[in-house]
């Protein structure tokens, strides 16, 4: 994703980035009752990351919380203009969700075209009792009415740059980088 | 988004697995992979082509090859329309033409075509502007089928590189023996048919196929078994005298499958001559993946739709970027 | 008609008279009067310059299909006889599996008589010579009345686009025609063995999923023949020779006497099989296209003289009949306006024949081997002469056709050597730029 020509500069390091992950995870656990049925569900492809770390952090307090993934290729809202992307993930929703609290988890929120896209994609597994949205990063930007209900952290972002978050597993370390292209074109 | 989001340069048209390169027949099983996942959903159904109207076009009788397409289709969220058409023998020229003419006129932006004459898919696809995706042209490709077939072959093997593949029966008739020759030899299979000498044709090991004489030294050597099916119409060309030789001479029976490898596998495209190319009991039994393989057709169609729906790379190259 | 002409400053190749060299031709009442340097003529002759030009005798071709009667849409007498003289050609064989054939006296009469009527009316091309059918109705089973037919104006007889099938008319006509002393021609193919054959037999066919027409179906007809004209002392003339088989089978048989010609289409010598790829209908022809050895071999055998004439096989038929599935588009392709620049290209661009080697395959030989009076350009002759520019490099446009159809594969292609004039009995009917 980052070109040759990208500069990269670390907002925060693993450690910093870790405590976001850490402080989420408390966010939830102090805001929901202790019986809360919770599923977590997290946006492939960095997102399921997030919701792995955050559902470990929280089954030390709750037991286990189910954490499901979830590809929204096939849900986006831009076919016509983009086209067909070959590399679809797999969906993994561990369980029925009806009936249930789910927290959708992602890494980056922008113009939210990616959680409307999930949240139609989650109606076709059922219908949750209650669904959340738990972000890492909010750059801002909306174009649809979508807000986060726990945020890591809030971030400005200049044009023609892109926030991107590095996860331990996909990347070696955690992290949260600003890139800019050096052409600088728009962020999407 | 991985690295890959680039399409896959399939062009317009899917005609037949000939001139395809690995990469894009790999990438198209790929593709595949999830949607097997959302056939298993309870609502199997993505909003991806909605708003899309597809075209069943059958000028040959097909049960379970336009069922197959029709509910990749669906589950895509597409609108289907079949049209069947067998055509009198001399208007048939016509009436490919005009088809073409007519399906241009009403902006359809797919066509999914069947046709008896070899060639017509191709046809097809150089004069209209819609996607076409030869359902089976003549005797000369049914990509999708194959498709299916390698993905099942992948299923089971981990890769297709290397495996032995043994195609038997009436190759000379077979539109899916030569897509199946194209695309295993294209992902690095061996190939060989076995069959009536009668029915293998002309120049085959020109294609980079071996020749096998008897189903014993076929099954020996395979690792996979491809059985197609024996027409009745053979009979009356004078190619085989009678389905009980057939089944004598070439018919995949328990009995001879009992020397074969713990790993071999049987397909077949359907529908089955139970008793004449295979027996009911292999049909059935362990070593059969000819289920899976219809389970496979459903995800390998969407894939293929998908793909040549959106076929535009350029534009996959922009979408890469960003989080949302 | 009556003025003398003068063809001046043109090369004159005449294999013929094994002439090739800088020749002034003058024509007087229709017929060739003197082939000489620096004529100086009549006063009242009419001069044209042809400088750097070739003047040839006439080109003759045996194997056309003129469509009329009945197939009027695709081509009729007139305009298929302006695409010979346009093609360079000042005779043509017309063959007779049209709609009624012309396997009856009224029937041959009718074509001969439509040629003469339009050249009288000023508008007319190539001569026109029928050939008869040579079984009624092309059925194959019963000898057409063949002294009517021959007293009605034909030249040969045939039943080409179908094969003579039955062994035992193939005898009877071979026999029969002697007394005529005319031809049979054989359209050779062994239609159990083609059966459904739309193109070649070979790995071609087989990726294409096509039925495919091997080669022991023309190989094992022209053998048979090739004996029956040996036992009976007939002419059988073989046409488009397509395999390599059937040029073993006639050198054979002519070095044991046998009296078997045959003939080469321009296309058979320049394209293979691989030309059907993409499902081309307009390279769709019976026999078909071959693979590269085939033909090499042809092509060879025609530098050779083997196969001693090119014949064009000319087949025209209308873009929607070919526009359509492979399997069900009809045969054939047209080909008098384009073989002589392909045969020039193919034959004396590349060496292997020479300008006078070319002329004789196209004109002098058919006209030695079927008994035409035609193809010299020696003194008293009927003054039949093709002009053309040998160097002139053209790209062939099938819409600019005088024929009335246009499927030809060579759409597109260069070619070389141009006709600029074509000359019936010391009238012009054809002439370009």
């Amino acid at each position: 994703m980052h070109s040759d020509s990208a500069r990269i500069r670390t907002l925060l390091d693993e450690e910093a980035t870790l405590a976001l992950v850490t402080r989420l995870a408390a966010d939830i656990d102090e805001a929901l009752p202790a019986d809360e049925r919770l599923v977590l569900v997290g946006i492939r492809r960095r997102g399921d990351s997030i919701a792995t770390e955050i559902a470990r952090l929280l089954s030390e307090r709750r037991g286990p919380i189910p954490t499901g993934s979830l590809d929204i290729t096939l849900y986006r809202d831009d076919f016509a203009q983009v086209g067909a992307l070959p590399r679809i993930g797999t969906t993994n929703i561990p369980e029925d969700i009806s009936g249930a609290h789910v927290i959708i988890v992602d890494d980056v929120l922008h113009t939210g075209r990616t959680i409307r896209a999930a949240l139609n994609e989650l109606a076709d597994f059922g219908r949750a009792r209650r669904i959340g949205l738990c972000v890492l990063v909010d750059r801002g930007g909306r174009q649809l009415p979508i807000q986060p209900d726990y945020a890591g952290r809030v971030l400005e972002v200049p044009p023609g740059a892109e926030v991107s978050v590095r996860v331990g597993e996909l990347d070696g370390a955690w992290g949260v980088d600003l890139v800019r292209a050096e052409s600088g074109g728009d962020g999407e | 988004m991985s690295g890959d989001g680039v399409g896959l340069g399939l062009g317009k048209d899917l005609v037949g697995l000939e001139g395809l390169e690995r990469k894009q027949i790999l990438g198209i099983l790929d593709t595949a992979e999830p949607f097997k996942e959302i056939s298993e959903r309870h609502i199997k159904k993505v909003p991806v082509l909605r708003g899309q109207t597809i075209v069943n076009l059958f000028f040959e009788p097909s049960t379970r090859t336009r069922i197959s397409f029709e509910f990749a289709e669906k589950r895509l969220s597409a609108d289907t329309v079949n049209i069947s058409s067998t055509g009198s023998s001399v208007q048939k020229g016509e009436t490919l033409v005009d088809t073409a003419r007519n399906l241009e006129a009403m902006r359809i932006n797919m066509v999914v075509v069947r046709h008896r004459s070899s060639g017509a898919a191709r046809f097809l696809a150089d004069r209209i502007p819609s996607n076409v995706i030869n359902a089976g042209d003549g005797q000369h490709e049914h990509p999708t089928q194959a498709l299916l077939d390698l993905l099942t072959i992948r299923d089971r093997f981990g890769a297709i590189e290397g495996r032995r593949v043994c195609i038997v029966g009436d190759i000379l008739h077979s539109r899916v023996a030569r897509s199946n020759i194209w695309g295993l030899l294209t992902c690095g299979a061996e190939v060989a048919v076995c069959g009536p000498r009668t029915l293998i044709p002309a120049g085959i090991e020109e294609l980079g196929v071996r020749v096998i004489q008897r189903i014993d030294e076929a099954i020996e050597w395979c690792d996979v078994l491809y059985v197609l099916r024996l027409q009745l119409e053979r009979m009356k060309g004078g190619y085989v005298a009678s389905l009980r030789e057939y089944n004598r001479v070439f018919g995949v029976t328990s009995e001879r499958l009992a020397h074969a490898g713990d790993d071999l596998i049987v397909l077949h495209p359907g529908p089955m001559n139970r008793g004449v190319e295979i027996d009911s009991d292999v049909a059935d039994g362990e070593r059969s993946v000819i289920l899976p393989q219809v389970t496979n057709g459903v995800a390998v169609r969407m894939a293929v739709l998908y793909l040549l729906a959106g076929g535009q790379p350029e534009l996959a190259e922009t979408a890469k970027g960003g989080g949302e | 008609m009556s003025r003398p002409v003068l063809l001046v400053g043109g090369r004159v190749v005449d294999p013929s008279q094994s002439l090739d060299e800088p020749r002034d031709v003058l024509i007087v009442e229709g017929r060739i009067e003197s082939v000489e340097r620096d004529i100086a003529g009549p006063p009242d002759a009419e001069r044209i310059d042809v400088s750097g030009l070739v003047v040839a005798p006439g080109l003759i071709d045996v194997h056309v299909h003129l469509r009329e009667p009945g197939g009027e849409h695709k081509e009729t007498i007139r305009s298929g006889a302006l695409a010979a003289a346009a093609g360079g050609f000042t005779t043509v064989w017309a063959m007779p599996n049209t709609d009624p054939p012309l396997d009856d006296p009224a029937a041959v009469g009718f074509v001969r008589q439509e040629a003469r009527a339009w050249a009288r009316r000023g508008e007319g091309g190539a001569r026109v010579s029928p050939v008869g059918a040579a079984s009624r109705g092309l059925a194959g089973e019963r000898l057409t009345e063949i002294g009517g037919l021959v007293e009605a104006g034909a030249v040969a007889v045939t039943d080409d686009g179908y094969p003579i099938a039955d062994p035992a008319l193939m005898r009877r006509l071979l026999e029969y025609t002697q007394t005529f002393d005319i031809p049979v021609l054989q359209h050779a193919e062994d239609r159990a063995l083609s059966a459904g054959g739309v193109m070649n037999e070979g790995a071609v066919a087989t990726a294409l999923g096509l039925r495919g027409i091997p080669n022991v179906s023309e190989a094992a007809v022209v053998a048979r023949d090739a004996y029956l004209a040996e036992l009976t002392g007939g002419h059988v003339h073989i046409q488009h020779v397509s395999t390599r088989e059937a040029v073993e089978i006639i050198a054979r048989a002519r070095d044991r006497g046998a009296r078997v010609t045959a003939e080469a289409t321009p296309h058979h010598i320049t394209l293979t099989e691989d030309a059907v790829r993409g499902y081309r209908t307009d390279a769709k022809m019976n026999p078909p296209l071959r693979t590269e050895e085939d033909r090499l071999a042809v092509r060879q055998a025609v530098v050779d003289g083997i196969i001693e004439m090119i014949a064009t096989d000319h087949a025209p038929h209308h873009y929607e009949e070919k526009e359509r599935e492979f399997d069900d588009a009809p045969f054939g392709i047209v080909g008098l306006e384009t073989a002589l620049g392909v045969c020039m290209r193919e034959l004396v661009a590349s060496g292997a024949l020479s300008l006078a080697g070319l002329i004789d395959r196209m004109s002098c030989a058919p006209a030695r081997a079927m008994g035409i009076d035609a193809g010299s350009l020696r003194a008293g002759t009927p003054a039949d002469i093709v002009v053309f520019d040998p160097d002139a490099r053209w790209t062939v446009e099938p819409e600019r056709f005088l024929s009335r159809s246009s499927n030809t594969p060579f759409a597109g292609m260069e070619l070389v050597g141009r006709v600029r004039r074509t000359m019936v009995g010391g009238d012009t009917r054809f002439v370009t730029d």
